[in-house]
This record gives structure tokens, C-alpha cells and sequence, in this order.
């Protein structure tokens, strides 16, 4: 037992740190209904606000520290207050998009304003002291355990003990009422997020130290804390300190037996798996916060007019506008080569790549309603298995596509039986944690991925054809793509569209008027992951050599975050989606502006508050507009306006309103 | 201000909601310590009514005052502070929180406008004491009450407050006859202690039974007020209220 | 009031007799969650192309027991027979195809879908091949049909979430209709609707329930006017357990129910 002890004492020194950032989720997600993604961003943000404030400028810790936590942190979470706001009752993964907004606006801001791989100095002195015989524990340990289990019971008892506790809740749970009753529900809210943010400025402070100053490591040092805030939401604040001083020493021991070569890798996906375990186990206790009916009417409202069919006329043929365009965009995106030869090309080949993995999400996101933070998980399977069998076997191309698809379907059924227990957030959650469990267990091995140099594929040769040279390969991509495409629009507007739209919009309705939810939902789930797969397959051709890098979880994330702001139903948002994503690729594109990429899409994004629906939507409404402005078309039957206030014709008498 | 303002005073109300207009140039007056009712066929803007008066909408145009008090630039939450009180359609509880909790939230708000805090365990005592099935539940959630209880709890709570405005909205949607008699019970015996009342309500004789005055809406505009024996003689009333009257 | 009795024997006996030509029969239903228990020996038969109306207090079960018939709610006791195959253990789905169809209290449209889409999606859903697009025309028939029936073409392309919960209640009916079902569930379909909407409703249901081979109705309201109006027989849950079961007069001099669900007669 000895042997563990250190480990246990690192365990519970970062335990305490998950368990304070869990606390600071949970306590959002249950006032507001958000659940922050970007809480490990903000975390960073505050901790490299207090290195520029005291590592820096050298200003003494007993003044920086009240500036961070009475200043800087309050003001941070008044504006995400504010920026979340308009954002009640929106769809989840609308939210979820947001926060990854503001986590993409946080990471770009600290990269474009710091250096990075910094270390913050120490909080307290590092010296140990021994326990016992002879364990040695830090002060710097002692010191956060006791910071972090005293502010821990310090919001416990603030939302259990205070009248500000019965507020938070009754805010969450009916906030028109909450107001009806003299409530100040606004105030409610922001002191939330600015206890969540404080909290978070007091992890980033006290792990920085010890983890390093560096923008992705924080983000995904609280990743972990995931798991237990999980845990929170479902027992109770305690529940999650509890769960993250658990995931701590469990963590530690982990790393013990993995350094002695027992286990290889396993305590990095621990969390991860534990998040997964745990969301599919307690999924039936899980149900998503804010009120999904006020998000339907919500968005009912506001995509009014986007219904019924457009067509134009040309001659006697009646042609839909969405075909037409397509169409006419698929002659020309064939065209580009004549037009544009070159290198660049390539990158509008990589772009049409993504383009077909974000078409996936269109199709589970936008029509099924069902969120996968997951799709690259897939899109790497297609990938190695056909470099693999391409490659190194030398096996026919199209038998390497067909056999990478076959491997993601299995995974596909898995997150669909998961699909089945789980919706909303923590589908999205879980979907998450399956992409970082594969990241960590699945790609890291050497034997898939041949480890961080990854593995070489041939360009595919097949009818005849070689696609060697950057225009053939370009010309494939686009043609996979449109016939994808193709095919996705003509379901979308058939009974395979209305089964998909049904599901998402009132699944208990649609189970008691025949439709086999379980079979629909896996079936989208395998096809989602086998035309990822495809993707993948593609993507190795392509790329000539792949890395883990290339498939890792956040390329989900960020693809997802494109796919909403281009519009998560429309299959031209799929394309908008994927030719984004590889600006920042562009070699004329100075690093600078490659920086600030992110943060505009993070701005965005952030504007999706005000349009859920993405930016084809918004554009098509505005044309809209502009042509009805120009030439006024009869409208669909709303309220009648009437001037004044008479009564309805026909109508005797009209009231005075005085009774006496 | 004067002592004998109304409870509630409209002057020529507007509203549009989620780009709708709800209400075109709405007036009505709830004197003090009258019972008014406001009936009208769906979609009339009854409710749309009400919750501009608690601040839940914004008014377009048009004034709306309570005891001499303009409120309609005065935000949600404290216009219940002042004592006018809004038991909403549907869910006027917070499903999560447990019976005592759901009462307790009540100690936010001012009585008769005072900003007096209100005695919290005498208004739970008073609240069991009107709904007796209340105090057995006391730590329950309030989402696992039967939908009766719930409106019970919904009204109690509003009451504890001692109103000086009640404005309560389809109290009796999807409840069972019984529980619909307790809940007018309890509304008699409140407007018996002088507070006015403004009921919308679906079922009109009920309402009638209770009210001094009645307004009828369509379309967001009054179209007909009267006293309930006018109502009942009124054709138009029949028209817009169907063979219920 | 909890404390009730058996049903009222001789009514017990009427059901037994008709058994043989009943759409529905659930027998001996309970349902507990953890120690509680929502459904206590319930029985239930819903006769060809009869309306039976389900009622009693708020919490007394009759949505769980709804729940049940559809198959989203498992039974601890008891069993469903349907057409007479005994469906306990079919999912909700499988009993939709076989002809059962039911509304629900809290509106469960397809928001973000036309109106005439709602129709068009459940007929795809309950007819065999229709998600592969079999049967178009008949299809198109039946929507056009009940669109003309309950008057929405007004409707047919506005988005079924920006209706009134009136128009929706509607739409609900249409769209259980469309899977051409033998017995229609219909979970108060008189809430948030105004007079004048309950009495066209009424009369929409009166016409559903004649002409050929017309379905059988299983009612959940609280609206008294309503029920007593359009059912033939009427059964009365309080605390999970049947109280009583009878005609709509019978009903309506029952002692039991007055104490449990009607008060006094004021709000009727």
C-alpha cells in the first residue's frame, strides 16, 4: 500500500482541481442551462491574466489575486452572461456550438496575446513536508486541497443553506414565474456565472503551476473534469468535488502501473471512458435542462417562412431552386480545375472532403436531431483501415473504401444503441468521450496509426484511372461528394426525410404511430459512420500520409461549430462547413490572419444567438425580403391588423372600458 | 397616490409578440376589491393580456397603472413586488423545488405593496389550511403532484403573498371538476377580504358565478363588459363564448 | 375516497358478456414505480365502434394507463389484448401498425413540419413499405381525405408548431387517422380549447365514429359537457383502481364518483 501512497496524494491535489471546475460547470448548467465547453478556455484565460498581472508586471500577489477574482472574473462572467442570455430555449446544439465559440475566441485571444509553454510561478512555497514515515507531501498540494475543499463547502452551503439557493433553482425551473413571484431572475443568473468564472480563475491559478501555461493543455486538463460534473448534475454539487477527487486518485494510480508498463495509456482515457460509462448508465435519469417545447416554438417562430418549395420555371419545366443551384454548383465546382489549375486545388480538394463528413452531420444533426461530437472518430477508422489494406496489403482501391466502411459500422451501432438511451447534451457528451476514448486508445496504438508519424497511402488507381495528379484527385472528391449530396437531397424531401424529421421533432409521438425508433436511429447513426468512413478513406488517398492528428476530437468539434453556422439542416451548409475549414490551411494566408480565423468564426458563431437557423437561412430570408420589398407578393394568412382597435365587423356595440 | 385608483387601469394597450400583433388597443379597468372576468374565445389575447401587466411582455403602446402606480416600464420582478400577483396558465409552480420550497419562494415578494416581508410559516399554516392536502406533501417535489395539486400549490402560494391584484389564467385547464370547485373556494373566500380579482377562465359560468364585471376579448381587441346577468342575456356574448353562456 | 370498492358488480358482468366483441380489453393492469403504485387492477374493454370515456382526478392514472395501451409504459401486472392477440409485451411502435392510435394531452406535433406533412409522415409510418414511398397514391387519397374532414387544408402548409393548441388537437386527430386506425386514444383532446372549438370538436368525433366500420374511441376528459355527450359508457379511475363503471347517467348519480371527481354540480 505504501508504494500507492504519493500517487494518491497527486491524485487528491488535482482531484480537488476537477472537483472545483466540475462544481463551476454544474452550477451554470444547472442556473442557466449551459453547459460550458469552453470552462477549461476561461480557466486559462484567468490563469494567463494573472501571470501577465504578477509574473510580469510584478505586481505583488495581494493585489494581483483580488484584481483576477473581484475584477477580472466577475467581469468575465457578466459578459458570458450576457452573451448566453438570448441564447434560453435555443436548440442544445446550438448552445453547445456557442460555447465552443467562445472556448475557439478564448484560445485564438490568449494565442495572439501571450507566448506560450510559460509557467505560471507557484502559488505557495514549494517546500514538503513528511508525513508519517516518509511521505512526502507538498505545501503547494495542502495548500489547493484546502482551497478547494473549503470554497467547495462554501458553495454548497450558499446554494443549500441561503434563500439565494432556492432562487438559483427556481429560476432554472420556471423563470417567467420566477419573475411573476419578484424573483430578479437576470441577477440570479449573472451572480452564477460569476461564481462559476471566479471558480474557474481559482483552477486555472492553481494548476498552472504544476501543468504549465499553455492554451490547449488547460482546456483539456478540465475535459476531465467532465466526468464528475456528470456526476453533479445528477447527485448534487458534493457528488461532483466527491467524483473529482475520485477521478484524481484513480487517474494517479493509473499513471503508476502505466509508467511500470502494465497498462499502456489507460489512466490518459480514464476520464474519458468514466464520462462515457457514466452517461450510459444513469441516461435514463438524464434529461436535458431547459424546456425543449419553448425551444420548438422557439425556433418554429423563426424559420416561419422558410417553408414550402421554391421553384423556378424554365420553359414548361418546373425546376426546385435548391436542385437548380446545386446542380449548377456541381458543374462548376467540376470546372474549377480548367479554370484554376495549381497547388491550391489541393485544398478545395480537402475541403470537398470535409464538405462529405459534414453532410453527415447535416443529416444527424440538422434532420435527426441526433448530436455526434464523434464523426472523425469514424473518419479515422475509414482512413487507417484503407491505408492499411491500400497501402501496406496492396489491395485494390475501392475493396480498402468498402472494407474501412464495414469496420465503422459496428462503431456506428454503438453510438446508436448510446443514441437510444441518450439525447441533447449528453449524447453530445457521450459521443465526445467515445471520440477521446478512440483517440487515446484507439489511434494512439502503433499498429493503427504507426504512432505520431503516422502511415503512408497510395494515391487510388481504379477503371483505369489513376488519380495522381492534383486535378484527378480534386475531380474525385467533387464527384463523391455531389453524388452524396444527390442522394442525401433527394431523401431529404421524401418519406426517408419526414421518418428522420419526426424522430427529431416528437420521437414518442413518432414511436406510437409505427416508426421503430431503435432501428432508425442505428441505421442513421451506421450510414453517418460508414459515409464518414468513405470520407476518410478519401482523406488518406488524398493526404498521401495520415497522423492520429489529423482525426483528432476537436476536428469534430470545430466541423460541428461550421456545419451550425453554415446551417445545420441545408446541405449547402455541409459545403460552406467544409471550404471554411480549410481556410486557415491556405499558404497565402498570413499566420497573423490564420490566427484571427478563429476568433471570426467565434464571433460567428457567437451571432448564432440571434439566428439558429445559420447563415444560409439568414441570407436566403433577407434576399427574401429585398425581393418582396421590391415587389410585394400576397402573404400567407397572418392576424389581421387592424388600425385603431375597432371591433370586428359586424360587431353591435363597441365598449367604452370604463365600468362605472 | 388617490385612495380609490383602481387595482388595474389599461389605457389603449398594444402588443406584438414573436412578430404577431397580440393586442390591439386594449382598455380595462379592475376597480378596487371588484372580481373582474376576461373571456374570449382562444387566441383572443387574454393571456397575452396578463402577462403584460406582470412584465413578462412589453407593451408597444398604451398605460397600464395599478393603485395610481404606473407599472408598464416597471420590470417583472418588481411589479410583483408591489402586490400585483399572476398565477400563469399551465405550470405556476417550480416543478423541482419541494412543496415548502415552492411556498418559501413567496417571501421574495411584498405584501399589499408594502415591501413588508411576508410571515412565511403563518402563510404555510394558512396555505395547508386551504388546500389540507398540501400539508402532507410539504416535502415532496412539486413536479410529482397531480396536476390538481399543483394548481393548488400555484394558488396558495400567490395568496400567502396577500395580493392586492390576483390575476389568475385558466386555473381550471385540465382539472378535474372537484378540484376546479376547491380552487373557486379559495378565490371567493379571497376576494371576500377585499383583494380584486382578474380571472381569464374557459369555463364562463363558472366565472360568472364569481365575477362583478366581465370583459369579453376576440382578436386582441374588448369587444363586449358588462355585469354577469347582462352576459348571460347577451347574444353577442353567446356568440363569442359559444352555447356556454 | 381511497378506500373505494370493487367495481360495481353487475357493470363487471355487462363487460364479461361483451368481451368477444371488443376492439380493446386490458385485464387486470397494475403498474407500480419503486412502492408506489399508479395502476391497481385495472380492467378496461372498449367495445367495436363505441366512444368510452376514462375519467377521474388529476394523478388518478388514466395517462399511465394510456401509456400502457400504447406500449410506452410497461405493465408490472396484467395484460392487453388487442383485435385478440394479447400485445403486453409489443413496443409501441409494433402496436401503431397494428392499428392503434392515440393523441396526446401536451401536444406532441411534428413542430418544425407542415401541417399536411404531419399527416403524410404518420401514414408513412404505419403502413408497410411506406418509408420507401409504397403506396403514393393511396396515400395522397387518405391525407386528402381527413385534410377535408377536419377542415385544415386552411392549414396545409403552415408549420404545425406555430398553431393554436386548438388547430394542433386537431392536427393530432388527423394525423392518428391517418394510420387507419381500429381504435383511436384520445387524451383529452377538450384541454385549452375554447367553446366553440369543443363543440366543433364534438362534432368532428361524432362524425369519426359513424359511417362504415368506423374505430372505436377510448376518451380521456375533464370536460363534463363533452364526455357525457359522446360516450356510450363511461369508466371512473381514482387513486389507480376503478371506481365505477356505467352509462353517463349512471355516472352521474353515482355517490363514489361525486366524492372523488365531480364535487358538486356547480362547474358542470
Amino acid at each position: 500500500m505504501s508504494a500507492y501512497w504519493p500517487f494518491i496524494v497527486i491524485g487528491i491535489f488535482t482531484g480537488g482541481l476537477y472537483g472545483l471546475a466540475a462544481m463551476g460547470m454544474v452550477l451554470t448548467y444547472k442556473t442557466v442551462g449551459v453547459f460550458n465547453f469552453a470552462y477549461g478556455a476561461v480557466a486559462m484565460f484567468c490563469a494567463f491574466t494573472y501571470w501577465q498581472l504578477h509574473d510580469q508586471w510584478g505586481i505583488t500577489a495581494w493585489l494581483a489575486m483580488p484584481i483576477l477574482f473581484l475584477i477580472v472574473a466577475p467581469v468575465m462572467g457578466v459578459i458570458l452572461e450576457a452573451l448566453f442570455r438570448p441564447l434560453s430555449g435555443a436548440a442544445v446544439e446550438v448552445v453547445i456550438v456557442v460555447s465552443l465559440g467562445v472556448l475557439a475566441a478564448l484560445s485564438a485571444g490568449a494565442g495572439l496575446l501571450w507566448p506560450q509553454d510559460e509557467h505560471l510561478q507557484p502559488i505557495f512555497p514549494i517546500s514538503t513536508f513528511v508525513l508519517g514515515s516518509h511521505l512526502h507531501v507538498g505545501y503547494d498540494q495542502l495548500g489547493t486541497l484546502l482551497i478547494s475543499l473549503s470554497m467547495a463547502a462554501l458553495l454548497w452551503a450558499l446554494l443549500r443553506r441561503t434563500r439565494f439557493g432556492t432562487q438559483t433553482r427556481a429560476v432554472v425551473d420556471n423563470p417567467d414565474l420566477s419573475d411573476m413571484i419578484g424573483v430578479h431572475g437576470d441577477n440570479v443568473r449573472r451572480i452564477a456565472w460569476i461564481l462559476s468564472t471566479v471558480f474557474a480563475a481559482l483552477v486555472g491559478i492553481l494548476i498552472s503551476p504544476s501543468q504549465g501555461l499553455d492554451v490547449n493543455e488547460l482546456v483539456l486538463v478540465v475535459i476531465y473534469a467532465f466526468a464528475p460534473a456528470v456526476l453533479g448534475i445528477l447527485f448534487g454539487l458534493p457528488a461532483a468535488y466527491l467524483g473529482g477527487l475520485g477521478l484524481g486518485i484513480a487517474v494517479s494510480i493509473m499513471s503508476k502501473w502505466s509508467n511500470s508498463g502494465t497498462v499502456a495509456n489507460f489512466e490518459a482515457a480514464l476520464p474519458y471512458l468514466a464520462l462515457f460509462v457514466l452517461l450510459v448508465v444513469f441516461g435514463a435519469r438524464l434529461k436535458s435542462a431547459g424546456s425543449g417545447a419553448v425551444a420548438q416554438r422557439l425556433s418554429a417562430l423563426r424559420s416561419s417562412e422558410t417553408v414550402g418549395r421554391l421553384r423556378w420555371r424554365i420553359g414548361s419545366l418546373r425546376v426546385e431552386r435548391g436542385l437548380a443551384l446545386g446542380l449548377g454548383g456541381f458543374v462548376l465546382a467540376l470546372l474549377v480545375p480548367v479554370a484554376f489549375p495549381g497547388p491550391n486545388l489541393n485544398y478545395l480538394t480537402q475541403g470537398f472532403i470535409y464538405a462529405a463528413v459534414a453532410l453527415t452531420l447535416v443529416v444527424l444533426t440538422g434532420w435527426a436531431g441526433q448530436i455526434s461530437l464523434a464523426q472523425f472518430s469514424f473518419v479515422g477508422v475509414g482512413a487507417f483501415t484503407a491505408g492499411h489494406l491500400s497501402g501496406a496489403h496492396g489491395q485494390h482501391f475501392l475493396f480498402a473504401v468498402l472494407m474501412g466502411m464495414l469496420f465503422a459500422a459496428p462503431l456506428g451501432i454503438i453510438v446508436g444503441l448510446v443514441s437510444l438511451r441518450l439525447s441533447g447534451l449528453y449524447l453530445a457528451l457521450a459521443t465526445l468521450a467515445f471520440a477521446l476514448v478512440m483517440d487515446n486508445v484507439v489511434f494512439n496504438r502503433n499498429d493503427v496509426s504507426g504512432g505520431l508519424t503516422g502511415i503512408t497511402v497510395p494515391r487510388p488507381h481504379f477503371f483505369g484511372i489513376s488519380f495522381t495528379g492534383t486535378a484527378s484527385m480534386y475531380e474525385l472528391a467533387v464527384v463523391v461528394f455531389g453524388l452524396l449530396a444527390i442522394v442525401a437531397y433527394a431523401l431529404r424531401k421524401g418519406p426517408v426525410g419526414r421518418r428522420l424529421h419526426i424522430v427529431r421533432d416528437s420521437p414518442l409521438a413518432a414511436s406510437t404511430l409505427g416508426v421503430n425508433l431503435t432501428v432508425t436511429k442505428i441505421v442513421v447513426f451506421v450510414v453517418g459512420a460508414m459515409v464518414a468512413a468513405l470520407a476518410g478513406s478519401l482523406y488518406g488517398a488524398w493526404q498521401q500520409a495520415i497522423t492520429p492528428q489529423d482525426f483528432m476530437w476537436s476536428a469534430s468539434l470545430e466541423l460541428l461549430l461550421l456545419v451550425v453556422l453554415g446551417g445545420r439542416s441545408l446541405i449547402a451548409g455541409a459545403v460552406i462547413a467544409g471550404v471554411v475549414y480549410v481556410i486557415p490551411f491556405l499558404p497565402e494566408i498570413p499566420t497573423k490572419i490564420d490566427q484571427l480565423i478563429p476568433l471570426l468564426v467565434a464571433i460567428g458563431v457567437i451571432g448564432l444567438a440571434q439566428e439558429p437557423e445559420g447563415s444560409v437561412d439568414l441570407t436566403r430570408r433577407q434576399t427574401r425580403y429585398v425581393l418582396g420589398v421590391l415587389r410585394p407578393l400576397p402573404r400567407p394568412a397572418g392576424p389581421p391588423v387592424r388600425g385603431g382597435g375597432g371591433a370586428p365587423a359586424g360587431t353591435p356595440k363597441v365598449v367604452a372600458s370604463h365600468v362605472r | 397616490m388617490s385612495s380609490d385608483a383602481a387595482a388595474l387601469e389599461i389605457r389603449g394597450l398594444r402588443v406584438a409578440y414573436g412578430g404577431v400583433r397580440a393586442l390591439h388597443d386594449v382598455s380595462l379597468t379592475v376597480p378596487r376589491g371588484a372580481v373582474v372576468a376576461l373571456l374570449g374565445p382562444n387566441g383572443a389575447g387574454k393571456s397575452t393580456t396578463l402577462r403584460t401587466v406582470s412584465g413578462v411582455v412589453r407593451a408597444e403602446e398604451g398605460t397600464i397603472t395599478s393603485f395610481g402606480r404606473r407599472i408598464d416600464r416597471v420590470p417583472g420582478y418588481r411589479i410583483a413586488r408591489l402586490g400585483v400577483v399572476h398565477v400563469p396558465e399551465g405550470r405556476g409552480i417550480f416543478p423541482s423545488l419541494n412543496v415548502r420550497e415552492n411556498l418559501e419562494m413567496a417571501a421574495g415578494v411584498g405584501g399589499n405593496g408594502s415591501g413588508g416581508r411576508v410571515d412565511v410559516s403563518g402563510g404555510i399554516d394558512e396555505a395547508t389550511q386551504m388546500f389540507p392536502v398540501l400539508g402532507n406533501r410539504l416535502r415532496q417535489t412539486a413536479g410529482s403532484l397531480s396536476g390538481g395539486e399543483q394548481q393548488m400549490l400555484a394558488l396558495a402560494r400567490a395568496i400567502m403573498v396577500r395580493p392586492r391584484l390576483l390575476m389568475v389564467d385558466e386555473i381550471s385547464m385540465g382539472l378535474a371538476p372537484i378540484v376546479v370547485g376547491h380552487l373557486f373556494e379559495a378565490l371567493r373566500n379571497l376576494a371576500a377580504t377585499g383583494a380584486s380579482l382578474l380571472l381569464v377562465e374557459q369555463y364562463v359560468e363558472t366565472a360568472l358565478g364569481l365575477a362583478d364585471y366581465v370583459y369579453v376579448m376576440d382578436k386582441g381587441v374588448i369587444v363586449d363588459v358588462g355585469e354577469p346577468n347582462d352576459m348571460r342575456a347577451s347574444n353577442l356574448a353567446a356568440a363569442y363564448l359559444g352555447g356556454a353562456a | 375516497m381511497s378506500d373505494s370498492t370493487a367495481p360495481v358488480p353487475t357493470v363487471a358482468v355487462a363487460a364479461v358478456t361483451r368481451r368477444g366483441d371488443a376492439v380493446l380489453a386490458a385485464d387486470g393492469i397494475s403498474v407500480r414505480f419503486g412502492g408506489l403504485s399508479a395502476l391497481d387492477n385495472v380492467s378496461l374493454d372498449v367495445p367495436r365502434g363505441q366512444i368510452v370515456g376514462l375519467i377521474g382526478p388529476n394523478g388518478a392514472g388514466k395517462t399511465t394507463m394510456f401509456n400502457v395501451l400504447t406500449g410506452l409504459q410497461e405493465v408490472t401486472e396484467g395484460r392487453v389484448l388487442f383485435e385478440g392477440d394479447d400485445i403486453s409485451r409489443w413496443p409501441a411502435h409494433r402496436r401503431g401498425r397494428a392499428g392503434m392510435a392515440r393523441t396526446f394531452q401536451r401536444l406532441a406535433l411534428f413542430t418544425r413540419m407542415t401541417v399536411h406533412d404531419n399527416l403524410v409522415a404518420s401514414w408513412e409510418s404505419s403502413h408497410r413499405g411506406g418509408v420507401f414511398g409504397r403506396g403514393r397514391s393511396d396515400r395522397q387519397r387518405r391525407v386528402e381525405d381527413i385534410m377535408g374532414l377536419l377542415d385544415l387544408w386552411a392549414l396545409a402548409d403552415r408549420r404545425a408548431g406555430e398553431l393554436s393548441t386548438g388547430q394542433g388537437r386537431m392536427v393530432e386527430l388527423g394525423r392518428a387517422l391517418c394510420t387507419d386506425p381500429c381504435l383511436l386514444l384520445l387524451d383529452e383532446p377538450g384541454s385549452g380549447l375554447d367553446a366553440r372549438e369543443t363543440a366543433t370538436f364534438s362534432e368532428i368525433l361524432r362524425t369519426v365514429t359513424s359511417g362504415d366500420d368506423p374505430p372505436a374511441v377510448l376518451l380521456v376528459e375533464h370536460d363534463m359537457a363533452l364526455v357525457m355527450d359522446v360516450c356510450a359508457e363511461l369508466t371512473v379511475l381514482d387513486f389507480g383502481k376503478v371506481i365505477a363503471r356505467g352509462t353517463p347517467d349512471h355516472i352521474r348519480g353515482n355517490e363514489l364518483v361525486r366524492a372523488a371527481y365531480l364535487g358538486d354540480a356547480s362547474v358542470l
